[in-house]
């Protein structure tokens, strides 16, 4: 008979990164984000938005949104006026989306993927 | 109660979902090789083209009339995963199902909690649209024949709404009467050319007026099934799993007309190489092999030839190596020099099911090995994509490649090929 190591009721499946960036498999989507209106919020040109098309988008979520037949990733900010669409850099404009019917909140973006070529260009000091 | 689900123009649907520039422009899918339209926009249809129109009618419309027409390659990979999502949603509401094509699926909704048919139809109708981007319509009824009735009434009348149920006699008795017996499911050209000529121009009128014995003889169980299922009770079987195929074939246009013997072997290969996928993920081996050859017969000038085969197998198999060596035998038997070929296909036939297999006595091969070795490969090609590993019979692609001059990306099943949100 061999030996059963103790280590064997211990066992667990390795981490899935699926777990925890994909809440509903059928309604995630990726998207290559090839902009830098949103720079200040950590989001770099390059970089993969996952983005759930399940969730509901509240005050502050980044989404993507539908204006006319354009595509733009922005945050969303709704006060008891107002619904604005803001990027997060000085050189774009904030988009006042207030009542309008050509544009659409597709999905919510849950996570932000780098990879190792982003740190090359970013100010040490 | 039965609901029958499907895509509104569902391949320029998948289309849109990743290029919004598509969206209220008339659009049109061509088909594999860039022959002909298979799908449409609802704004191309109102420019009135319709399904088949070859490619160079197309182009000619587009150049004559200034027309904005977008083209697009077909994107079985793309609108394959979209159907996935779609089919995968359903289960979310229903317990049971069966995708009856890659854009419909029936959806059993007899015994659910939620009682209120209608609205359940709607959130359906919502989910699959906030979810996957897809427009749906959905048709509820007593009968599978009835649910596409009602679904097709949904697209006609209530566009907006999306969604039709025949709760009681009186819509069920106005959707009758509001389709055309052409348009009832299972009915095709010519009976229903038959059943107009008989007197029975809508739904309504047959189910109403033919006489039982007049619909045995005419249409024998058919026609009395159809009668059973317009009447409001259920008489066709549902197929929850579809059946083992009992055939799989895979034949393909040449990009361009091909006369060497080596790129017809080469394409010929391939598609075996994909029969012998199909066979694996089903579980069965095929006992034969069609092979098959054809000239362009839309080419007056060219000398034409069309020639089959069928190639016995010494045991029933799904490798790769064995099925193209004993495909390639049947090509050599029918490949005539000279020609200008257009096509070259073949079918696996026969098919049993792996586990029930007659090992001959005088089998020379090592068939666990050999298992194993596809094993391997059919992983391999599973994630890092599909023709990363292929036998050296399969030659250069780049030969005999389909045309797919308006292709879009594989959005949701390569990283390479992820839209791109651009500013």
């Amino acid at each position: 008979m061999a030996f059963t190591p103790p280590s064997r009721d211990y066992t667990e499946n390795p981490i899935d990164l699926n777990q925890v960036l994909v809440a509903d498999k059928e309604a995630t989507f990726y998207y290559r984000i090839q902009t830098q209106a949103l720079i200040n919020a950590l989001v770099t040109y390059g970089s993969i938005a996952i983005i759930d098309r399940s969730q509901t988008a509240q005050n502050g979520d980044m989404v993507l949104a539908r204006i006319g037949n354009e595509e733009k990733l922005r945050l969303l900010r709704k006060n008891e006026h107002k619904v604005l669409l803001c990027p997060a850099n000085s050189k774009y404009k904030e988009i006042d989306i207030t009542g309008r019917q050509d544009v659409t909140i597709i999905g919510v973006v849950t996570y932000i993927i780098n990879d190792k070529t982003i740190w090359a260009d970013v100010c040490t000091r | 109660m039965f609901a029958l689900v499907d895509a509104n123009s569902f391949y320029v649907s998948c289309e849109r979902v990743f290029d919004p520039t598509l969206i209220g422009m008339p659009v049109v899918v061509l088909s594999n090789n860039d022959g002909c339209c298979i799908a449409l926009s609802d704004e191309a249809k109102q420019l009135g083209i319709v399904m088949g129109t070859p490619i160079h009618l197309l182009k000619e419309q587009i150049r004559k009339n200034n027309i904005q027409l977008r083209l697009r390659s077909s994107n079985y990979t793309l609108y394959g995963d979209m159907s996935n999502r779609m089919m995968n949603l359903f289960r979310r509401f229903v317990p049971c199902q069966e995708n009856y094509s890659i854009d419909e699926a029936f959806l059993d909704m007899t015994g659910l909690y939620q009682k209120d048919l209608l609205q359940l139809g709607m959130t359906i109708r919502q989910t699959v649209g906030q979810y996957l981007g897809l427009p749906v319509c959905v048709g509820i009824a007593r009968t599978k024949t009835l649910a596409k009735l009602a679904n097709r009434y949904a697209k006609k009348h209530h566009k907006n709404l999306g969604v039709h149920f025949l709760a009681n006699e009186a819509l069920t008795t106005q959707a009758l009467k509001a389709t055309p017996i052409g348009d009832v499911w299972g009915i095709g050209h010519r009976l229903s050319a038959k059943l107009l000529q008989s007197g029975f121009a809508t739904a309504y009128d047959f189910m109403q007026n033919a006489p039982a014995q007049w619909v045995r003889k005419e249409m024998s169980v058919v026609g009395e099934r159809l009668l059973k299922e317009l009447r409001g009770t259920p008489a066709i079987k549902w197929d929850y799993t579809p059946p083992i195929p009992q055939n799989v074939g895979t034949s393909r246009s040449f990009g361009t007309l091909q006369t060497s013997y080596e790129i017809v072997v080469a394409a010929m290969a391939t598609h075996t190489s994909h029969c012998a996928l199909k066979l694996r993920s089903n579980k069965v081996c095929a006992s034969a092999i069609q092979v098959f050859l054809q000239t362009n017969p839309y080419r007056t000038q060219d000398k034409q030839y069309y020639q089959s085969t069928v190639v016995e197998l010494p045991v029933p198999t799904h490798h790769t190596a064995e099925l193209i060596h004993h495909a390639r035998i049947g090509l050599e038997r029918i490949f005539k020099k000279g020609y200008k070929y257009q096509k070259v296909g073949v079918n696996v036939l026969d098919l049993v099911p792996e586990n029930q297999i007659q090992y001959s006595l005088f089998d020379s091969m090592d068939r666990q090995k050999a298992a194993h070795m596809m094993g391997i490969v059919d992983s391999i090609n599973a994630v890092q994509g599909r023709h990363t590993v292929f036998f050296a019979a399969q030659g250069d692609r780049e030969d005999y490649k389909l045309r797919a001059q308006y292709i879009s990306g594989r959005y949701t099943t390569s990283w390479t090929e992820l839209p791109v949100i651009i500013e």
